[in-house]
Protein backbone atom coordinates (compact mmCIF):
# COMPACT_ATOMS: atom_id res chain seq x y z
CA UNK A 1 0.00 0.00 0.00
CA UNK A 2 2.24 2.77 -1.23
CA UNK A 3 -0.26 4.78 -3.20
CA UNK A 4 -1.07 7.13 -0.35
CA UNK A 5 2.44 7.42 0.98
CA UNK A 6 4.94 10.03 0.11
CA UNK A 7 2.38 12.76 0.20
CA UNK A 8 3.29 16.15 -0.97
CA UNK A 9 5.42 14.88 -3.81
CA UNK A 10 4.60 15.13 -7.49
CA UNK A 11 2.93 11.93 -8.82
CA UNK A 12 5.47 9.53 -10.18
CA UNK A 13 4.90 6.60 -12.51
CA UNK A 14 5.40 4.31 -9.58
CA UNK A 15 2.86 6.07 -7.43
CA UNK A 16 0.38 6.09 -10.30
CA UNK A 17 0.87 2.36 -10.77
CA UNK A 18 0.29 1.86 -7.09
CA UNK A 19 -2.87 3.88 -7.34
CA UNK A 20 -4.00 1.73 -10.26
CA UNK A 21 -3.48 -1.38 -8.20
CA UNK A 22 -5.39 0.16 -5.33
CA UNK A 23 -8.33 0.91 -7.58
CA UNK A 24 -8.32 -2.63 -8.90
CA UNK A 25 -8.20 -3.91 -5.37
CA UNK A 26 -11.06 -1.68 -4.30
CA UNK A 27 -13.20 -2.98 -7.15
CA UNK A 28 -12.33 -6.57 -6.30
CA UNK A 29 -13.27 -6.00 -2.70
CA UNK A 30 -16.80 -4.97 -3.48
CA UNK A 31 -19.09 -7.25 -1.47
CA UNK A 32 -20.84 -9.99 -3.40
CA UNK A 33 -24.36 -9.39 -4.54
CA UNK A 34 -26.71 -11.33 -2.26
CA UNK A 35 -29.63 -11.18 -4.67
CA UNK A 36 -27.85 -12.20 -7.84
CA UNK A 37 -29.66 -15.54 -8.09
CA UNK A 38 -32.98 -13.93 -7.38
CA UNK A 39 -32.33 -11.29 -10.02
CA UNK A 40 -31.36 -13.96 -12.52
CA UNK A 41 -34.52 -15.98 -11.91
CA UNK A 42 -36.68 -12.88 -12.17
CA UNK A 43 -35.01 -11.81 -15.40
CA UNK A 44 -35.54 -15.18 -17.05
CA UNK A 45 -39.10 -15.36 -15.78
CA UNK A 46 -39.84 -11.99 -17.30
CA UNK A 47 -38.41 -13.25 -20.56
CA UNK A 48 -40.77 -16.22 -20.54
CA UNK A 49 -43.73 -14.05 -19.60
CA UNK A 50 -42.99 -11.78 -22.51
CA UNK A 51 -42.90 -14.76 -24.84
CA UNK A 52 -45.82 -16.65 -23.41
CA UNK A 53 -49.04 -15.91 -21.62
CA UNK A 54 -47.90 -12.56 -20.45
CA UNK A 55 -48.27 -11.13 -23.91
CA UNK A 56 -51.92 -10.40 -24.69
CA UNK A 57 -53.35 -11.50 -28.01
CA UNK A 58 -54.08 -8.35 -30.00
CA UNK A 59 -57.30 -9.76 -31.47
CA UNK A 60 -58.66 -10.71 -28.08
CA UNK A 61 -57.81 -7.31 -26.70
CA UNK A 62 -59.49 -5.62 -29.63
CA UNK A 63 -62.61 -7.76 -29.21
CA UNK A 64 -62.74 -7.00 -25.51
CA UNK A 65 -62.48 -3.29 -26.18
CA UNK A 66 -65.23 -3.43 -28.77
CA UNK A 67 -67.55 -5.35 -26.44
CA UNK A 68 -66.80 -2.90 -23.65
CA UNK A 69 -67.55 0.08 -25.86
CA UNK A 70 -70.78 -1.48 -27.07
CA UNK A 71 -71.86 -2.16 -23.51
CA UNK A 72 -71.01 1.42 -22.61
CA UNK A 73 -73.00 2.77 -25.53
CA UNK A 74 -76.00 0.61 -24.64
CA UNK A 75 -75.82 1.57 -20.99
CA UNK A 76 -75.45 5.27 -21.57
CA UNK A 77 -77.26 5.86 -24.82
CA UNK A 78 -80.18 3.47 -24.56
CA UNK A 79 -82.26 5.46 -22.09
CA UNK A 80 -82.11 8.58 -24.19
CA UNK A 81 -82.77 6.79 -27.46
CA UNK A 82 -85.47 4.69 -25.88
CA UNK A 83 -87.15 7.70 -24.42
CA UNK A 84 -87.12 9.45 -27.73
CA UNK A 85 -88.62 6.45 -29.45
CA UNK A 86 -91.11 6.19 -26.67
CA UNK A 87 -92.20 9.73 -27.34
CA UNK A 88 -92.58 9.03 -31.02
CA UNK A 89 -94.70 5.97 -30.41
CA UNK A 90 -96.66 7.69 -27.70
CA UNK A 91 -98.15 9.83 -30.42
CA UNK A 92 -99.97 6.78 -31.72
CA UNK A 93 -100.55 5.04 -28.38
CA UNK A 94 -103.89 5.47 -26.69
CA UNK A 95 -102.41 6.49 -23.38
CA UNK A 96 -98.97 7.90 -22.69
CA UNK A 97 -96.80 6.06 -20.24
CA UNK A 98 -95.72 8.21 -17.37
CA UNK A 99 -92.92 6.73 -15.31
CA UNK A 100 -93.85 6.58 -11.70
CA UNK A 101 -91.39 7.60 -8.99
CA UNK A 102 -91.43 4.06 -7.62
CA UNK A 103 -89.80 2.61 -10.70
CA UNK A 104 -86.28 1.28 -10.68
CA UNK A 105 -83.14 3.24 -11.34
CA UNK A 106 -83.06 2.35 -15.00
CA UNK A 107 -86.48 3.78 -15.47
CA UNK A 108 -85.59 6.84 -13.50
CA UNK A 109 -82.52 7.36 -15.62
CA UNK A 110 -84.68 7.04 -18.63
CA UNK A 111 -87.07 9.54 -17.20
CA UNK A 112 -84.28 11.97 -16.57
CA UNK A 113 -83.04 11.57 -20.07
CA UNK A 114 -86.56 11.97 -21.24
CA UNK A 115 -86.64 15.33 -19.59
CA UNK A 116 -83.56 16.36 -21.52
CA UNK A 117 -84.86 15.18 -24.85
CA UNK A 118 -87.15 17.72 -26.44
CA UNK A 119 -90.52 16.15 -26.06
CA UNK A 120 -93.46 16.41 -28.37
CA UNK A 121 -96.27 17.81 -26.38
CA UNK A 122 -99.00 15.27 -25.93
CA UNK A 123 -101.61 17.96 -25.88
CA UNK A 124 -100.27 19.43 -29.05
CA UNK A 125 -102.03 18.89 -32.30
CA UNK A 126 -101.19 15.97 -34.54
CA UNK A 127 -97.65 15.83 -35.80
CA UNK A 128 -96.78 17.59 -38.92
CA UNK A 129 -96.23 15.56 -42.05
CA UNK A 130 -92.50 15.96 -41.72
CA UNK A 131 -92.52 14.50 -38.21
CA UNK A 132 -94.68 11.65 -39.39
CA UNK A 133 -92.31 10.96 -42.22
CA UNK A 134 -89.46 10.71 -39.76
CA UNK A 135 -91.19 8.27 -37.49
CA UNK A 136 -90.92 5.09 -39.56
CA UNK A 137 -87.20 5.52 -40.01
CA UNK A 138 -86.69 5.61 -36.25
CA UNK A 139 -89.09 2.76 -35.83
CA UNK A 140 -87.07 0.60 -38.17
CA UNK A 141 -83.95 1.15 -36.10
CA UNK A 142 -85.80 0.18 -32.95
CA UNK A 143 -87.00 -2.98 -34.59
CA UNK A 144 -83.51 -4.04 -35.48
CA UNK A 145 -82.31 -3.41 -31.97
CA UNK A 146 -85.03 -4.64 -29.73
CA UNK A 147 -82.90 -4.59 -26.65
CA UNK A 148 -82.30 -0.90 -27.03
CA UNK A 149 -85.92 0.08 -26.77
CA UNK A 150 -86.58 -2.66 -24.27
CA UNK A 151 -83.93 -1.35 -21.93
CA UNK A 152 -85.43 2.08 -21.87
CA UNK A 153 -89.04 1.21 -21.54
CA UNK A 154 -90.28 1.46 -17.96
CA UNK A 155 -91.41 -1.64 -16.19
CA UNK A 156 -95.04 -2.35 -16.80
CA UNK A 157 -95.27 -0.13 -19.80
CA UNK A 158 -97.51 -1.00 -22.68
CA UNK A 159 -95.50 -3.01 -25.20
CA UNK A 160 -94.93 -1.30 -28.47
CA UNK A 161 -96.84 -3.02 -31.23
CA UNK A 162 -94.60 -4.04 -34.07
CA UNK A 163 -94.80 -3.29 -36.84
CA UNK A 164 -96.44 0.01 -36.17
CA UNK A 165 -98.46 1.30 -39.03
CA UNK A 166 -97.66 4.88 -39.65
CA UNK A 167 -100.52 7.11 -38.61
CA UNK A 168 -102.54 8.47 -41.40
CA UNK A 169 -101.41 11.98 -41.94
CA UNK A 170 -104.22 14.34 -41.52
CA UNK A 171 -103.94 17.77 -42.97
CA UNK A 172 -103.21 20.05 -40.17
CA UNK A 173 -102.86 23.74 -40.63
CA UNK A 174 -99.39 24.87 -39.73
CA UNK A 175 -98.82 26.68 -37.57
CA UNK A 176 -101.75 25.22 -35.67
CA UNK A 177 -104.48 27.48 -34.64
CA UNK A 178 -104.58 28.48 -31.06
CA UNK A 179 -106.87 26.21 -29.11
CA UNK A 180 -110.06 27.82 -27.99
CA UNK A 181 -109.64 29.39 -24.68
CA UNK A 182 -112.36 28.23 -22.40
CA UNK A 183 -111.70 30.17 -19.30
CA UNK A 184 -114.70 31.24 -17.29
CA UNK A 185 -114.74 34.92 -16.94
CA UNK A 186 -115.32 36.32 -13.49
CA UNK A 187 -118.79 37.66 -13.00
CA UNK A 188 -119.06 41.27 -13.63
CA UNK A 189 -120.25 42.96 -10.52
CA UNK A 190 -121.66 46.38 -10.76
CA UNK A 191 -119.72 49.04 -8.97
CA UNK A 192 -120.95 49.54 -5.49
CA UNK A 193 -121.85 53.07 -4.84
CA UNK A 194 -120.12 54.51 -1.89
CA UNK A 195 -122.31 54.32 1.11
CA UNK A 196 -123.49 57.60 2.35
CA UNK A 197 -123.03 58.44 5.95
CA UNK B 1 -14.76 -20.36 -32.19
CA UNK B 2 -13.05 -17.42 -30.55
CA UNK B 3 -14.52 -15.30 -27.80
CA UNK B 4 -15.83 -12.64 -30.14
CA UNK B 5 -17.61 -15.16 -32.35
CA UNK B 6 -19.05 -16.82 -29.30
CA UNK B 7 -20.34 -13.50 -28.04
CA UNK B 8 -21.84 -12.75 -31.45
CA UNK B 9 -23.62 -16.09 -31.40
CA UNK B 10 -24.89 -15.53 -27.86
CA UNK B 11 -26.21 -12.08 -28.59
CA UNK B 12 -27.90 -13.30 -31.75
CA UNK B 13 -29.58 -16.11 -29.87
CA UNK B 14 -30.61 -13.75 -27.09
CA UNK B 15 -32.15 -11.47 -29.66
CA UNK B 16 -34.27 -14.46 -30.65
CA UNK B 17 -35.46 -14.71 -27.02
CA UNK B 18 -33.28 -17.75 -26.37
CA UNK B 19 -33.48 -18.28 -22.61
CA UNK B 20 -30.10 -19.98 -22.29
CA UNK B 21 -28.38 -17.23 -24.25
CA UNK B 22 -29.87 -14.53 -22.05
CA UNK B 23 -28.83 -16.51 -18.97
CA UNK B 24 -25.34 -16.79 -20.39
CA UNK B 25 -25.08 -13.05 -20.98
CA UNK B 26 -26.36 -12.39 -17.48
CA UNK B 27 -23.80 -14.74 -15.93
CA UNK B 28 -21.05 -13.18 -17.96
CA UNK B 29 -21.77 -9.51 -17.34
CA UNK B 30 -23.68 -9.24 -14.09
CA UNK B 31 -20.61 -9.00 -11.93
CA UNK B 32 -18.86 -6.18 -13.84
CA UNK B 33 -22.10 -4.25 -14.05
CA UNK B 34 -22.80 -4.77 -10.36
CA UNK B 35 -19.30 -3.74 -9.33
CA UNK B 36 -19.49 -0.65 -11.47
CA UNK B 37 -22.86 0.23 -9.96
CA UNK B 38 -21.58 -0.45 -6.49
CA UNK B 39 -18.61 1.83 -6.99
CA UNK B 40 -20.87 4.62 -8.14
CA UNK B 41 -23.78 4.16 -5.74
CA UNK B 42 -21.94 2.93 -2.69
CA UNK B 43 -24.31 0.37 -1.25
CA UNK B 44 -25.29 -3.16 -2.15
CA UNK B 45 -29.03 -2.62 -2.44
CA UNK B 46 -28.77 0.29 -4.84
CA UNK B 47 -26.09 -1.47 -6.85
CA UNK B 48 -28.27 -4.58 -7.18
CA UNK B 49 -31.23 -2.50 -8.20
CA UNK B 50 -29.17 -0.74 -10.86
CA UNK B 51 -27.77 -4.03 -12.15
CA UNK B 52 -31.21 -5.61 -12.20
CA UNK B 53 -32.66 -2.68 -14.13
CA UNK B 54 -29.72 -2.79 -16.51
CA UNK B 55 -30.39 -6.39 -17.48
CA UNK B 56 -34.12 -5.89 -17.67
CA UNK B 57 -33.48 -3.03 -20.09
CA UNK B 58 -31.03 -5.23 -21.97
CA UNK B 59 -33.69 -7.87 -22.54
CA UNK B 60 -36.20 -5.26 -23.68
CA UNK B 61 -33.75 -3.54 -26.01
CA UNK B 62 -31.95 -6.55 -27.44
CA UNK B 63 -34.21 -6.84 -30.49
CA UNK B 64 -33.08 -3.35 -31.51
CA UNK B 65 -29.36 -3.97 -30.92
CA UNK B 66 -27.26 -3.91 -34.08
CA UNK B 67 -23.57 -4.65 -34.48
CA UNK B 68 -22.69 -1.32 -35.98
CA UNK B 69 -19.30 -0.39 -34.63
CA UNK B 70 -20.37 -0.60 -31.01
CA UNK B 71 -19.64 -3.88 -29.29
CA UNK B 72 -22.17 -5.51 -27.08
CA UNK B 73 -20.23 -4.79 -23.90
CA UNK B 74 -20.03 -1.11 -24.68
CA UNK B 75 -23.73 -1.07 -25.43
CA UNK B 76 -24.48 -2.85 -22.15
CA UNK B 77 -22.28 -0.49 -20.15
CA UNK B 78 -24.02 2.47 -21.69
CA UNK B 79 -27.27 1.06 -20.34
CA UNK B 80 -25.61 0.50 -16.97
CA UNK B 81 -24.31 4.06 -16.87
CA UNK B 82 -27.73 5.38 -17.71
CA UNK B 83 -29.42 3.27 -15.04
CA UNK B 84 -26.90 4.26 -12.41
CA UNK B 85 -27.34 7.94 -13.18
CA UNK B 86 -31.13 7.58 -13.20
CA UNK B 87 -31.11 5.75 -9.90
CA UNK B 88 -28.79 8.24 -8.27
CA UNK B 89 -30.89 11.12 -9.50
CA UNK B 90 -34.12 9.44 -8.47
CA UNK B 91 -32.89 8.82 -4.97
CA UNK B 92 -31.43 12.27 -4.74
CA UNK B 93 -27.96 11.26 -3.93
CA UNK B 94 -24.79 9.78 -5.20
CA UNK B 95 -22.60 8.24 -2.57
CA UNK B 96 -20.18 10.84 -1.30
CA UNK B 97 -18.34 8.76 1.21
CA UNK B 98 -16.72 5.39 1.03
CA UNK B 99 -18.62 3.58 3.73
CA UNK B 100 -19.82 0.79 1.51
CA UNK B 101 -16.46 0.24 -0.02
CA UNK B 102 -14.71 0.43 3.31
CA UNK B 103 -16.59 -2.39 4.93
CA UNK B 104 -13.94 -5.02 4.26
CA UNK B 105 -10.85 -2.87 4.30
CA UNK B 106 -8.48 -4.19 6.90
CA UNK B 107 -4.78 -4.28 7.28
CA UNK B 108 -3.34 -7.59 6.09
CA UNK B 109 -1.37 -7.89 9.31
CA UNK B 110 -4.41 -7.12 11.39
CA UNK B 111 -2.84 -4.02 12.87
CA UNK B 112 -5.74 -1.86 14.08
CA UNK B 113 -3.89 1.38 13.54
CA UNK B 114 -2.94 0.48 10.00
CA UNK B 115 -6.49 -0.67 9.32
CA UNK B 116 -7.75 2.73 10.34
CA UNK B 117 -5.19 4.34 8.06
CA UNK B 118 -6.24 2.13 5.14
CA UNK B 119 -9.88 2.97 5.64
CA UNK B 120 -9.18 6.65 5.85
CA UNK B 121 -7.01 6.53 2.73
CA UNK B 122 -9.60 4.65 0.72
CA UNK B 123 -12.32 6.97 1.93
CA UNK B 124 -10.32 9.82 0.48
CA UNK B 125 -9.73 7.92 -2.75
CA UNK B 126 -13.39 7.09 -3.35
CA UNK B 127 -14.49 10.59 -2.48
CA UNK B 128 -11.90 11.89 -4.91
CA UNK B 129 -13.27 9.71 -7.71
CA UNK B 130 -16.64 11.34 -7.32
CA UNK B 131 -15.04 14.73 -7.75
CA UNK B 132 -13.29 13.90 -11.00
CA UNK B 133 -14.56 15.39 -14.26
CA UNK B 134 -17.21 13.19 -15.77
CA UNK B 135 -15.17 11.74 -18.62
CA UNK B 136 -12.27 10.89 -16.30
CA UNK B 137 -14.63 9.39 -13.73
CA UNK B 138 -16.28 7.22 -16.39
CA UNK B 139 -12.90 5.95 -17.51
CA UNK B 140 -11.94 5.04 -13.94
CA UNK B 141 -15.23 3.31 -13.35
CA UNK B 142 -15.18 1.29 -16.54
CA UNK B 143 -11.50 0.44 -16.39
CA UNK B 144 -11.19 -0.55 -12.77
CA UNK B 145 -14.63 -1.32 -11.41
CA UNK B 146 -16.10 -2.57 -14.65
CA UNK B 147 -12.93 -4.52 -15.38
CA UNK B 148 -12.80 -3.24 -18.97
CA UNK B 149 -9.59 -3.00 -20.95
CA UNK B 150 -8.36 0.19 -22.57
CA UNK B 151 -9.86 -0.93 -25.87
CA UNK B 152 -13.23 -1.87 -24.39
CA UNK B 153 -13.39 1.37 -22.50
CA UNK B 154 -12.58 3.30 -25.66
CA UNK B 155 -15.38 1.49 -27.49
CA UNK B 156 -17.82 2.04 -24.66
CA UNK B 157 -17.17 5.75 -24.55
CA UNK B 158 -16.67 6.16 -28.30
CA UNK B 159 -13.19 7.59 -27.84
CA UNK B 160 -9.85 6.51 -29.20
CA UNK B 161 -7.60 4.30 -27.14
CA UNK B 162 -5.08 7.13 -26.96
CA UNK B 163 -7.74 9.42 -25.57
CA UNK B 164 -8.67 6.84 -22.96
CA UNK B 165 -5.04 6.45 -21.91
CA UNK B 166 -4.75 10.21 -21.62
CA UNK B 167 -7.95 10.47 -19.60
CA UNK B 168 -6.83 7.66 -17.34
CA UNK B 169 -3.45 9.31 -16.76
CA UNK B 170 -5.12 12.61 -15.91
CA UNK B 171 -7.60 10.87 -13.63
CA UNK B 172 -4.90 9.01 -11.72
CA UNK B 173 -2.74 12.12 -11.44
CA UNK B 174 -5.68 14.06 -10.14
CA UNK B 175 -6.54 11.33 -7.65
CA UNK B 176 -2.97 11.15 -6.51
CA UNK B 177 -2.82 14.86 -5.91
CA UNK B 178 -6.21 14.94 -4.20
CA UNK B 179 -5.24 12.20 -1.80
CA UNK B 180 -1.91 13.83 -1.01
CA UNK B 181 -1.85 16.36 1.76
Amino acid sequence: MTWFRGRGAEPTPESLEALERELELAAAEAPPSPRVDQTRVRLLASLEEADGGGRPVPGAVLAAVVVLLLALVVAVGAPAVGSYLEDVFDETSPAPVVPSPSQDSTSRDGAEDLARVPRVRTDAPAPSPSAVADAPAVGRSSESGGSVTGAARPVGATPVPTPVPPPTPTPVPWPPADPPVDVPMPPVTPPVPPSLP
Amino acid sequence: MDERDELTRLVGAAQGRDRDAVAHLFDRYYDPVYRYAYARLGNVTDAEDAASETFAAMVRSLPRFRWQGVPFEAWLFRIAMSKVVDLARHRGRVRSDGDGLLADVTDPDGDPERTVAFREARRELVAAIEKLPRDQRDVVMLRFFGGRSIRETAEALERSEGAIKQLQFRALTSLRRRTDR
